[in-house]
């Protein structure tokens, strides 16, 4: 292969470390309107009265919108397939607000200060209510979605948003006859996702009377449709592009501020932009959700499992954008597994609370699930009397095997059987096992003295797109140079996908990676794709691109036949020349023929692709830690991960991919604690409080790939965006159980709650 | 009010209020590539160079800044030393989302002219310059290479 | 970011202060790498960077430095590098990031007495004087527990001697707010304890330093009283529980240097 598995700068890097302006703010048209949210104070309220009189005779405010002035059409925010598999629970603007930061009122003015003036001109008339605040009495409480008109809910009353279960086999009989039966509950927090960018959007009207909307955002095309639902105009009028985005994550997998300054450039035909200031990202985007889960596992005297039961209560906060599916990834991104048992039971519920709302966050689920399922691994070994190495060993899934799981539990909905074709999760064991000295570390006694270490390891798998129905497209067009635009919907987020897209075109091709301008996100002039989630852009829209590029392949050769006056079969294009049986042209001059002087047509081909299956990455992750016995402070010392995603179309890019996310999974295993004070205000709201690792909190973080070939993947290739989040709360608690015997089970594992767990292990 | 800023050894006029941010005042001359990342002066993202030491954009005023030398990015393109750091994290892949990039860009650049030696120390002064997609490795990869230190 | 209504750079400290005290809203301005947190109206802003304040120096066995002086000037000052053998120079190259210590002033940083400030925690256990233009010198001592001023502050004056110090630090993460700061000076059978981030800011405790000049060296009643006389709070990143049991730990720390 020359142009994949190649480590190429990205093609936008130059660019954007030069400064060039590129991401939502630099672009906003200067005399854009400034649109600023009221946010409600209060988490469980009814807005009895709103009088915007005096915020609208402002001099310098041009528009103030609330509810009244909204059509009352229910929608999910979260950007996923259509029909989603989230509850149309939101309203753009409502009479009731359900969180501290839920939206009030919208006021468009010719400056910030103006329109921070006229946000505190709004008199709002507040009756608050009640908040729901512990998810694990959601359902005992009052309703927080009492009103009609809405739907998807499992059930408003009762303050359930979503709810699912599946079973195989008989789970409590299996349960009966295991000789090992361990149980173990953990709590993880609602993470943010503290993307460098804030949420950024803006809108003008072009001269077709069209909107168009520029924004900060994974989900283009769903932003478009949703656009175009909520505020009841037709989608043909309706463009909405991605600029350069400053990270996601997850975190821009929805609408945001995008309807408001639709609405704000709809009712007063100016550009409008909007920019969350951090406090709103924190408080008003979204956060992960929150999860208890408990697992039970079942094995027979030598560690072979035989029972996996796993139930999860997840808070979704105040709306139920990416519920259902996030509590199922729980549940079908780790249970394969471990896929030769003879019984699962996977069940759960999502509910209400006022909260800030939870969305997608990498690992969307996976993690949490993770967490509880390798931890409770790590507690069997322990009974056992085993390595937990071993353990794995003995029960994880092998390429040729399949789980039934694959079938039964989808995305929101059913999933897709699938054999797993490629899959070297031993053989990342066995790698990472070696590099890391595990062996010998594992057995070293434990160690006296106030600073103790320990080590600890996780399995993790996860997906490549969601099979039947993410969906990529590509276009290629023939330039007269000889070099191609390649238009794809894919959503780079800084992930590199342009990059990476161009390569697999470039290598189909067989032409120079320079050759191939990549543009995406433009839903005028990209053909459709999903967005950037499920950890779908190599594999669905490199597929997409692959066929793409065969197409085009293909079309140059007919052109070439006709040029040549032969059959097809006597043209050979090899990337740099369309051979006949008795000419050859340069590319190029083949192009400029074609375009001016003969059979003049401009070549152009297009491809889309969904996956039959999601062909999981796979990963196996070993730990280090030192923790500090007399104030609880675990500081990571080592991480080692070995990754299976196919074959990596640009080894960098994966590698940073990996690196970046286990970074991530440190913050939320350590450091990133969340705080809501009892009136349900969010008290770790700037990043003053909220502290994500910095460069001298994570250790020493070596990835290393065990290469698979993945026959449906371009080149190979599966992708690798999320599991890299999915092992460090598992690896990290199995590695302090390790170094002091105490099972951390509540995410993050901060100083305060190590000493407290030690001080009980020590009888106090 | 009216103020004369010196940037990137131009001198540009401006109108401000005395508590328009440098972030705000640079912007307004186009300097996109500084950038706002959080609102308490926790991120780093927002960092430029004056008189040759970085600081934080979003917490000086512009009217502070009058008879200093401010340097951003735009400013170095010639500069030799900063396009080999650029080259180098360019080629590690550690500009991700590019939006932490010239933050990080500078303070490097800042630290080459003082000519600092110790990798540990080098960690420390960018303790600063916060990044969530790259894990910080890939920088610190790029960031070795350039400032010719060793473990 | 406040909101400011004038701004102004007097020439000289006289000028600086006239204006300050005529001006019941005004606000002196350092770095600005704190007020620019706060929302307020400032009727008048008064920039002191050229009244020559920003100076390191040393003579006759005490170090003066500016107010203007920032952080980064201290942690990079040849002074610095040796006196209390580096430890004045370590942990202001601690706090916070580069960025912020280029910025944030000596001067700032005292007067405002913030309660996470690790810096005044190893000040209040050194000698040091805090003077200020129309008041004087104020020892440390007495300056931690007085009202706040409507005065500029000058400069503080370290006097160099054979203290020995240690200095103790508990964050979360290396990029944070500490947790808890505490300091110890000893000279013979003299002691001085500071702690801070309590979170509240430094505070020297009275009854433990008696305790040790005794002769008390017993870990667990030395330990007892010092959590006993100093308040703690809760706050977003500790308990004051837990503050309490790592203000034991640390203590233990600082006394096995300076014991």
């Amino acid at each position: 292969m020359k142009y994949v598995k190649r480590s190429i700068k990205k093609v936008d890097g130059y660019g954007i470390l030069s400064g060039k302006p590129a991401y939502t703010d630099d672009l906003a048209p200067r005399n854009s309107l400034i649109v600023k949210l009221l946010r409600s104070p209060y988490a469980f309220a009814r807005v009895r009265k709103i009088d915007t009189s005096e915020a609208r005779s402002l001099e310098g405010v041009e528009c103030v919108l609330t509810h009244e002035d909204f059509p009352r059409i229910p929608f999910t925010r979260a950007g996923q397939g259509y029909p989603e598999p989230s509850p149309y629970d939101k309203f753009a603007l409502d009479s009731y607000v359900r969180y501290v930061g839920d939206e009030v009122a919208v006021v468009a003015a010719k400056d910030e200060q103006t329109a921070e003036k006229a946000l505190k001109l709004i008199e709002v008339d507040y009756e608050v209510l009640n908040p729901v605040l512990d998810f694990e009495f959601s359902e005992k409480s009052p309703p927080i979605h009492p009103e009609d008109g809405i739907s998807g809910v499992e059930n408003q009353q009762n303050n359930v948003c979503s709810a699912y279960e599946m079973d195989i086999g008989n789970i409590e009989e299996e349960l009966k006859k295991c000789a090992h039966v361990v149980k173990h509950r953990v709590y993880t927090q609602a993470q943010a996702h503290v993307m460098m960018e804030p949420h950024a959007a803006f809108s003008y009207i072009d001269y077709q009377g069209r909107l168009v909307v520029v924004t900060s955002s994974q989900v283009p095309f769903h932003i478009r449709r949703i656009l175009s639902r909520v505020l009841d105009i037709p989608l043909r009028n309706i463009r909405v592009v991605k600029p350069r985005i400053g990270g996601g994550f997850g975190g821009k997998q929805a609408v945001h501020g995008e309807i408001y300054v639709a609405a704000v450039t709809l009712k007063t035909g100016k550009p409008s932009k909007i920019i969350y200031s951090r406090k709103e990202v924190f408080e008003s985007s979204y956060t992960r959700h929150p999860m208890r889960i408990d697992v039970t596992l079942g094995s027979d005297e030598k560690g072979v499992l035989k029972a996996i039961d796993m139930e999860i209560l997840s808070d979704t906060g105040a709306y139920g954008e990416h519920a259902l599916t996030t509590l199922m990834v729980a549940g079908s991104k780790n249970l394969p597994l471990y896929n030769r048992v003879n019984a699962v039971r996977f069940k759960g519920k999502v509910v209400y609370t006022n909260h800030t709302p939870a969305g997608a966050y990498r690992g969307y689920g996976a993690v949490q699930g993770n967490f509880a399922l390798e931890s409770a691994m790590d507690i069997l070994a322990s009974k056992l009397g085993l390595d937990p190495v071993k353990l794995r060993q003995l029960n994880m899934i092998r390429e040729g095997e399949t789980s039934p799981i694959f079938k039964i539990m989808g995305e929101g909905r059913e999933g897709a059987e699938m054999t797993i074709k490629s899959c070297k999760l031993e053989q990342c064991v066995e790698l990472g096992k070696r590099i890391f000295g595990w062996s010998e570390k594992f057995s070293k006694r434990p160690e006296s003295g106030t600073k103790v270490r320990g080590v600890g390891m996780a399995i993790a798998m996860q997906g490549s797109g969601i099979a039947k129905i993410d969906m990529g497209s590509a276009i290629l067009k023939l330039n007269d140079d000889g070099s191609f635009n390649l238009l794809v919907g894919a959503t780079d987020l800084g992930t590199g996908s342009d990059t990476i897209l161009a390569q697999i075109a470039a290598e189909t091709l067989n032409v120079p990676v320079k050759k191939v301008v990549p543009y995406s996100s433009d839903t005028d002039l990209t053909p459709f794709d999903t967005g950037a989630y499920a950890s779908s852009t190599t594999y669905v829209s490199g597929n997409a691109v692959k066929r793409a590029a065969e197409k085009m392949k293909h079309l140059i050769v007919q052109h070439g036949s006709k040029l040549f006056n032969c059959s097809e079969e006597e043209v050979v294009f090899n990337g740099e020349e369309i051979i006949g049986p008795e000419q050859r042209l340069p590319l190029s001059e083949f192009a400029t023929k074609l375009y001016y002087s003969e059979n003049q047509t401009q070549l152009c081909s297009t491809a889309s692709f969904v996956g039959d299956e999601a062909p999981p990455p796979y990963m196996s992750a070993f730990c280090e830690i030192e923790l500090d016995t007399e104030t609880g402070k675990i500081t990571p010392v080592r991480y080692v991960a070995v990754v299976d995603c196919g074959v990596p179309i640009n080894p960098n890019l994966a590698k940073v991919q990996v690196e970046g996310a286990l970074v991530q999974g440190i913050g939320m295993a350590l450091y990133e604690e969340v705080k809501y004070d009892s009136k349900g205000r969010l008290m770790t709201n700037s990043m003053m409080n909220y502290r994500i690792p910095s460069r001298l909190d994570i250790g020493d973080i070596e990835v290393h790939f065990v290469e698979s070939y993945e026959p449906t993947g371009p080149y190979g290739a599966k992708s690798v965006a999320e599991i890299g989040i999915d092992t460090p709360p598992a690896a990290i608690s199995n590695a302090v159980y390790n170094a002091v015997g105490i099972r951390l089970h509540d995410l993050p594992f901060t100083p305060e709650k190590v000493l407290k767990a030690l001080r009980v292990k020590e009888g106090f | 009010m009216k103020i004369t800023l010196t940037v990137n050894g131009r001198k540009e006029n401006l109108e401000v209020e005395p508590s328009t941010t440098l972030l705000e005042a640079l912007r307004m001359l186009g300097l996109y590539s500084v950038r706002k990342g959080c609102d308490t002066a926790s991120c780093g993202v927002c960092t430029v160079l004056m008189d040759s030491k970085p600081i934080l954009s979003c917490c000086s005023l512009a009217v502070q800044a009058q008879g200093h030398s401010i340097t951003t990015v735009e400013g170095l393109e010639k500069d030799k030393d900063f396009e080999e750091i650029r080259k180098n994290l360019l080629s590690e892949g550690a500009d991700q989302c590019g939006y932490c990039g010239p933050s990080l860009l500078l303070t490097v650049y800042s630290l080459k002219k003082r000519n600092i030696k110790s990798l540990q120390e080098i960690q420390k002064y960018l303790v600063g310059n916060l990044c969530r997609c790259t894990g910080y490795h890939s920088q610190l990869r790029a960031i070795k290479e350039f400032m010719g230190v060793g473990e | 970011m406040f909101k400011a209504v004038d701004y102004v750079r007097p020439k000289s400290i006289d000028e600086a202060h006239d204006l300050f005290v005529s001006n019941t809203n005004s606000q002196i301005l350092g770095g600005g790498t704190y007020l620019y947190l706060s929302k307020r109206t400032i009727q008048l802003l008064i920039d002191l960077q050229e009244t020559s304040l920003k100076y390191i120096s040393q003579r006759d066995g005490k170090i003066r430095i500016g107010a203007m002086s920032t952080l980064s000037d201290v942690e990079e000052s040849d002074i610095f590098k040796n006196a209390f053998n580096g430890l004045v120079k370590k942990v202001v190259s601690d706090i916070w990031s580069y960025q912020l210590r280029n910025a944030a002033t000596v001067g700032g940083t005292v007067y405002s007495r913030l309660g996470f400030s690790e810096f005044l925690t190893l000040l209040a256990v050194l000698d040091v004087d805090v003077v200020f233009h129309n008041t004087g010198v104020i020892s440390i001592k007495d300056f931690l527990k007085m009202p706040p001023l409507r005065d500029i502050l000058k400069e503080i004056v370290i006097t160099e001697n054979d203290l020995k110090v240690s200095f103790q630090v508990f964050k979360r993460t290396h990029f944070d707010f500490p947790v808890l700061s505490l300091a110890v000076a000893r000279c013979d059978d003299e002691f001085r304890i500071a702690v801070g981030s309590r979170p509240g800011c430094a505070l020297l405790a009275k009854d433990t330093p008696k305790l040790l000049s005794e002769g008390c060296r017993d870990l667990k009643t030395v330990c007892d009283s010092l959590i006993r006389e100093i308040p703690f709070a809760d706050d977003l990143r500790a308990s004051s529980e837990y503050r309490r049991h790592v203000c034991g730990v640390l203590f233990k720390r600082a006394l096995s240097e300076v014991l």
